[in-house]
């Protein structure tokens, strides 16, 4: 496990300020201001189609803001997104053709990290279908796969959409241990979920969407 | 990095259950439907033969740059790709290559196969193949700025046909006039060297345009 998660000890963080993102021409939510650091958790709670993805892919650099800022730091300076973010969407972006090493292997060595693979595999539960085809693992199998990816990418800050959605009850247990082990080691996490927060047993920072913080807008 | 993307890309290809040789396919379809619609005959066809050769293989590729982008876009790999801090100069370079690799030279290869159709002389087939392996390049590299601006695009597809058509009409003039030079002049002709220098415009100005492209897509 200290070998996965070695102590992070720069200190990175997002900083949100007076944030507005729209989809499709469609504002979905104004005035988000929040701050994120290492050992902070923050859990984006709100029902479906409310904006939680597209909150995710600003903090991501992925979309432009319509209004407010978005920074990111390391060790107090200002960062890309790609320094310290790493990033599990809701859908798998694992190619069906490949075994699961193989894929892992792949993105290990983007990330040179090469000797974590196996460890990797194994902390996810994965050990015994590292052969089988990406394509072939079940829908919980497949997010397992992803988790495996955000370990191995050593980066300081995770941001995860609904990272349980088709995970059971033991697999939620080795991810709320993952998401424990990642804030132990000086990491931030940024959790999108249908769900309320989960007591993590860390200090979990709240934010709630709501469609009624469009109310008046149209 | 970029080795190992190419490595990834030609893995993909192959286990892709043949969908890669679509392209191999058409080509060898469309000199095929060429010959039978001349008549089969020989003096028809030898001066026109080069000509049907290269746009075979220009259809043929035009077909392929829809798929350089699109599968990576729709799963997400290249927002992971963005996040990893790769360069995406290297990404689109990488691309270009393993398109040239896939789509192109398997082409270039059979170009013996198709001169047996149209009777072609041995020197005529050698000039063909040589001036297509001259303008490889500049094709997989303005097909990869095609699919770049437009991946992600719903309708991309007949859009990257009208966006490369410009930039492939150079090639082909100089294309099929290195070709008919070849006999008089052998390949010290202007027209191969221009090929090359199409070559390089393409490599030094599409390429960065095509890593600007994807990154204005992922922001």
């Amino acid at each position: 496990m200290s070998k996965l998660f070695p102590k992070i000890n720069s200190i990175a963080g997002v900083s949100v300020d007076a944030l507005a993102l729209s989809r499709g021409g469609i504002e979905l939510f104004r005035d988000i201001t929040v701050r994120i650091a290492s050992e902070e958790i923050l859990w984006i709670h709100g029902g479906n189609g409310i904006g939680k993805t597209t909150l995710l892919e600003g903090l991501c650099g992925l979309l432009r803001p319509d209004r407010g800022r978005i920074e990111w730091r390391r060790e107090h300076a200002p960062c890309q997104p790609s320094d310290i973010i790493a990033y599990q969407p809701h859908l798998s972006f694992a190619k069906a053709v490949m075994s699961t090493h193989e894929e892992l292997t792949f993105w290990a060595k983007l990330h040179g990290t090469k000797a974590l693979i196996d460890s990797a595999l194994d902390n996810v539960g994965l050990t015994p279908k590292s052969h089988v085809p990406c394509g072939k693992l079940s829908a919980g199998q497949k997010r397992r796969l992803a988790l495996a990816k955000l370990i191995i990418s050593q980066k300081p800050i995770w941001i995860m959409d609904e990272p349980t959605a088709a995970i059971d009850k033991t697999g939620r247990d080795m991810v709320d241990a993952l998401i424990r082990a990642h804030i132990e080691r000086g990491g931030g996490a940024i959790i999108a979920s249908h769900n309320p927060a989960r007591a993590l047993g860390l200090k979990v920072r709240k934010l709630t969407l709501e469609a009624a913080s469009l109310e008046g807008t149209r | 990095m970029s080795v190992s993307l190419i490595k990834r890309d030609i893995i993909l290809a192959l286990r892709s259950g043949g969908a890669w040789l679509y392209g191999l396919f058409f080509f060898g379809v469309f000199i095929a439907l060429s010959a039978i619609a001349l008549g089969g005959s020989h003096e028809l066809m030898r001066p026109i033969a080069p000509a049907l050769i290269w746009l075979a293989l220009i259809f043929s590729a035009m077909l392929s740059f829809p798929s350089i982008f699109s599968s990576d876009f729709d799963d997400g790999t290249l927002v992971q790709f963005k996040l990893s801090g790769m360069s995406l100069l290297s990404l689109c370079i990488a691309k270009a290559i393993s398109f040239t690799m896939l789509s192109i030279l398997p082409l270039i290869i059979s170009v013996p196969i198709a001169a047996l159709f149209f009777d072609l002389p041995a020197h005529v087939t050698f000039a063909c193949m040589i001036s297509l392996c001259l303008a490889a390049p500049a094709i997989a590299i303005y097909g990869t700025l095609a699919a770049a601006i437009l991946a992600g695009r719903r309708s991309g597809g007949f859009l990257i046909v009208l966006m490369t058509t410009p930039f492939l009409v150079p090639l082909l003039i100089f294309g099929l006039e290195a070709v008919s030079d070849y006999k008089a002049e052998g390949l010290g002709a202007l027209e191969f060297r221009v090929l090359i220098g199409l070559s390089l415009i393409g490599a030094s100005v599409g390429l960065p345009a095509a890593a600007a492209a994807l990154k204005a897509q992922l922001e």
